[in-house]
């Protein structure tokens, strides 16, 4: 069975994610990789390195905080950690993205059978 | 030697720890699913991507305001600097002032010799003619012979008129006070365009 061809996540989109996965708990680079695999069921595989400048951003807009901390392989890593900041702005997102899915399936299934 | 490029570095250096220890980790467990070592590396970089562009795009997230950390620091540092120099800071004080004083009173005098126009009307039609003897221009002098001919064969001015500044001394009750003043033909008045402030000029009459 042919494969799809991966596509590219919109711009934000890898942002979002990774806010939403920081509401649950804390975790390092790494970590987030593979909650988003698991979590999706491999249905994203992010690329990897793309994570770390979404990351700086989310640390420069203050939504996010990180702390140097020890991962479960023993690891010197960097925690992340979600704000009250990046909480707020998660909401505001996930609202502006779902009106967005919704607005795009309307027009894909428009003229279709109800 | 700025604080801006140490702190630069220490933050791409810690983006190269946190870096590493993603593809370690990653190693690892590929290891552990029974890949070779070197195989797993290999597949753990080739996952990530492109490590040193991910890291420039990741410092670089921040590159604005490091130039704004980088022109506070390096004011603090002059300032500190002249503070703890204040001979040196004297020295290139006084150097600036008399060096901006200068350039300010040269400016005004340019500006007033040169630059503004006479403050008459169509005051660049307006000429200036002397003689000139062997050792040059000899202040401005045409005696009377010379100027009643020019005047009468000239045609590239519209009015011209002669002059010859001089001074008088005026006793006064309160002492005697000094009148600077010029004698002149009388189309003087009409090519400056002056008006007395009582009574009129005089005519050719």
């Amino acid at each position: 069975m042919a494969q799809p061809k991966p596509r590219d996540l919109f711009p934000g989109a890898l942002e979002m994610m990774v806010l939403r996965l920081l509401q649950n708990e804390r975790l390092h680079g790494y970590a987030l990789v593979q909650r988003i695999r698991q979590v999706s069921n491999e249905l994203l595989q992010v690329e990897e390195g793309s994570l770390y400048p979404a990351l700086q951003r989310l640390l420069k807009a203050k939504l996010l905080q990180a702390e140097w901390g020890v991962s479960a392989t023993n690891r010197r890593v960097r925690i992340y950690r979600i704000t009250p900041a990046g909480r707020k702005h998660l909401a505001a997102e996930v609202s502006s993205y779902e009106q967005m899915l919704k607005g795009i399936s309307l027009v894909l299934t428009f003229g279709e059978a109800p | 030697m700025s604080s801006f490029r140490w702190f630069r570095r220490s933050r791409r250096d810690d983006l190269s720890d946190e870096i590493q220890s993603h593809i370690d980790e990653k190693t690892d467990e590929l290891v552990a699913r029974g890949m070779s070592p070197a195989e797993a590396e290999r597949e753990a970089l080739r996952a990530f991507g492109n490590v040193t562009r991910v890291r420039e795009a990741a410092v670089d997230v921040w590159r604005f305001e490091s130039l704004l950390e980088s022109v506070t620091t390096d004011v603090r540092y002059a300032l500190r600097g002249l503070v703890q120099k204040p001979g040196f800071a004297i020295a290139v004080i006084l150097t600036l002032a008399l060096g901006v004083g200068a350039n300010a009173v040269v400016f005004a005098l340019v500006n007033a010799v040169v630059l503004r126009p006479l403050p008459y009307p169509d005051s660049d039609r307006i000429i200036s003619i002397s003689q000139r003897g062997h050792e040059g221009p000899d202040g401005g002098v045409l005696n009377e012979l010379p100027y009643a001919d020019w005047s009468q064969t000239t045609r590239s001015v519209e009015s011209q008129s002669a002059y010859d500044p001089g001074q008088a001394v005026l006793q006064t009750p309160r002492g005697p006070a000094r009148i600077p003043g010029v004698s002149t033909t009388p189309a003087y008045f009409g090519i400056f365009r002056v008006k007395p402030l009582l009574g009129r000029t005089f005519d050719e009459s």
